[in-house]
């Protein structure tokens, strides 16, 4: 399967059947309330622009569940968490967490949503906060093979808890000392936007890739 | 009129004396002379109109009224279409700060979904993520086959101004069939139709038109589009009230000003639910609830809110 990471949280998953997979679009329009406007903001950006066959949610902010206006086209099915479903030969589970740390929740509730492909399983954790997962969530999310993560304090617990294959750095995650601290870390910013992972060929010990953004944004 | 029966009249008395311990012989005596009426959908029509107490059967439809555009639609056989899904809470959609007036709208609160129609890319139009379920999201003009339902999208344009939050000015009309059923919703339309428009959209049976004034159809021009398309039912959608109360749109009264043919059930009591289904003889609509008939030519029934 191919992986490839638009910007901020979308990335679009290809399975090896074809079957194409968007976490998370982001409004590509985006114009911000408050002045002044941020130094890369440009008026006409344009959108993602793809015709997937599923959209993954996992909370309803503007920088995660932007359909309209061109940025998804085509006919699409939805998933936003729930029960688990299985279409096109993609199973597809969400686990419900915090989107702040536990007690400062005034964000509400992410869904991290887990796409099981070419036997592959994708964990996707949108604005997650918590500090640890719980002991419930460990079980109900099971064997993570790629994990795609924002990048904060919650990152080594989650590597500790979940022992992720892959890590894919997303939403505003930046080089820095602190991500170059961590084994395993390689730099593809200057490569590639666009992996190839097959189950066979996952590797033994962690990694974490940074890929290149394929799109500008506002956000 | 079968609530005006006499009998029924005992029977639902009786009932409710024997519910309440039916000591009171007294004051069945009294009560008996009264007129009882009902307004909207209610344990009188259960008891008068059969079909109701039995469930729903044959072609019959529900149509629900979430407010802003938002319509939920359950053919006979149970699939959900819900158009345009809004953001009810949120900083990038109701700036209160900027413009001081508050969407009290509930969200739809993960309502599960077969099909979800989006008809342009607001906030107001497009918050997906609110639905449940995994439906189908159709927003484009090509036709297409959902769970058994054939979508069509005919393209129009929103008012061309400059928008706040995102600029989107393209604009979905949505139309498709249940149980033989035309409806079409019309989205965010800002202008009068275009003959090929019209020929696009064909015959309708129910109407769902904007008529709020503010990025959509000013009430001139939604009565036009009302000619032109010449439905049997209009829901009027996307006007001022006192769920979101922007000075900027424009009240349902002055949509229903000078029209013959008015069914308000937008009072608190009785259901949210409108019910239709297709006379199978005549080919014309009728609804089943909350009114038994429906007069010739076209009516606007405002349907009240779920939340």
């Amino acid at each position: 399967m191919k992986i490839k990471w638009f910007n901020v949280s979308a990335f679009m998953i290809t399975t090896e059947k074809g079957v194409k997979i968007i976490t998370d679009p982001f409004a590509y329009n985006y114009k911000p309330q408050l002045l002044p406007l941020p130094p890369n903001f440009e008026k006409n950006r344009p959108p993602i622009g793809e015709y997937p066959d599923v959209i993954t949610l996992s909370h309803g902010h503007f920088d995660h569940s932007y359909v309209g206006a061109g940025n998804i086209k085509g006919v699409f099915k939805l998933y936003t968490g729930g029960a688990p479903k299985e279409y096109k030969g993609v199973k597809f589970s969400g686990v419900t967490a915090y989107h702040d740390p536990v007690g400062h929740n005034h964000h509400g509730f992410v869904t991290l949503n887990v796409i099981e492909a070419d036997g592959i399983r994708i964990m996707h954790t949108g604005d997650y906060g918590q500090k640890r997962l719980y002991d419930e969530q460990v079980t109900q999310l099971g064997r993570i093979d790629i994990m795609m993560t924002a990048w904060g304090e919650w990152v080594p617990a989650l590597i500790e808890q979940l022992k992720p294959k892959v890590i894919l750095p997303m939403h505003h995650a930046r080089i820095d000392d602190y991500m170059r601290g961590f084994k395993g870390f390689v730099d593809y910013t200057s490569k590639s936007s666009e992996l190839e992972f097959a189950k066979a060929a996952l590797p033994s010990e962690m990694q974490i890739i940074m890929l290149k953004q394929s799109m500008e944004t506002n956000l | 009129m079968a609530g005006n029966n006499p009998r029924r009249r005992f029977l639902k008395q009786f009932l409710a004396l024997s519910t309440f311990g039916g000591a009171s012989v007294l004051s069945f005596k009294k009560e008996s002379g009264s007129q009882i009426s009902f307004t909207g959908t209610s344990e009188a029509d259960a008891m008068t109109n059969p079909d109701y107490a039995i469930g729903r059967s044959g072609n019959r439809i529900t149509i629900e009224y979430y407010g802003m555009s938002c319509f939920l639609i359950v053919s006979s056989n149970g699939k959900r279409i819900i158009a345009d899904p809004f953001l009810a809470n949120g900083a990038i959609y109701q700036p209160q700060k900027v413009k001081g007036y508050k969407l009290l709208h509930s969200e739809l609160r993960k309502e599960p979904a077969d099909v979800v129609t989006v008809s342009c890319g607001h906030y107001g139009h497009c918050y997906v993520s609110s639905v449940g379920g995994t439906p189908y999201i159709y927003k484009i003009t090509e036709p297409t086959e959902l769970h058994g339902i054939k979508f069509r999208g005919v393209a129009s344009r929103h008012l061309d101004m400059t928008e706040p939050i995102l600029k989107a000015s393209r604009n979905i009309i949505i139309c498709f069939e249940v149980d033989g059923i035309k409806i079409c919703h019309l989205g965010s339309l800002g202008h009068r139709l275009t003959d090929d428009q019209v020929k696009q959209i064909g015959k309708v049976d129910i109407l769902m038109i904007p008529v709020g004034g503010y990025e959509t159809l000013p009430v001139a021009d939604a009565n036009d589009v009302c000619t032109q398309l010449d439905p049997q039912v209009v829901l009027p959608m996307n006007y001022r009230s006192e769920r979101y109360d922007n000075p900027s749109w424009a009240y349902v009264d002055e949509f229903l000003k000078g029209k013959k043919n008015v069914l308000r059930s937008d009072s608190n009591i009785g259901s949210s639910q409108l019910e239709f289904a297709l006379d199978e003889k005549t080919k014309r609509l009728k609804v089943t609830s909350p009114s038994p008939s429906l007069a010739a030519g076209t009516t606007v029934m405002v349907p009240r809110f779920v939340y």
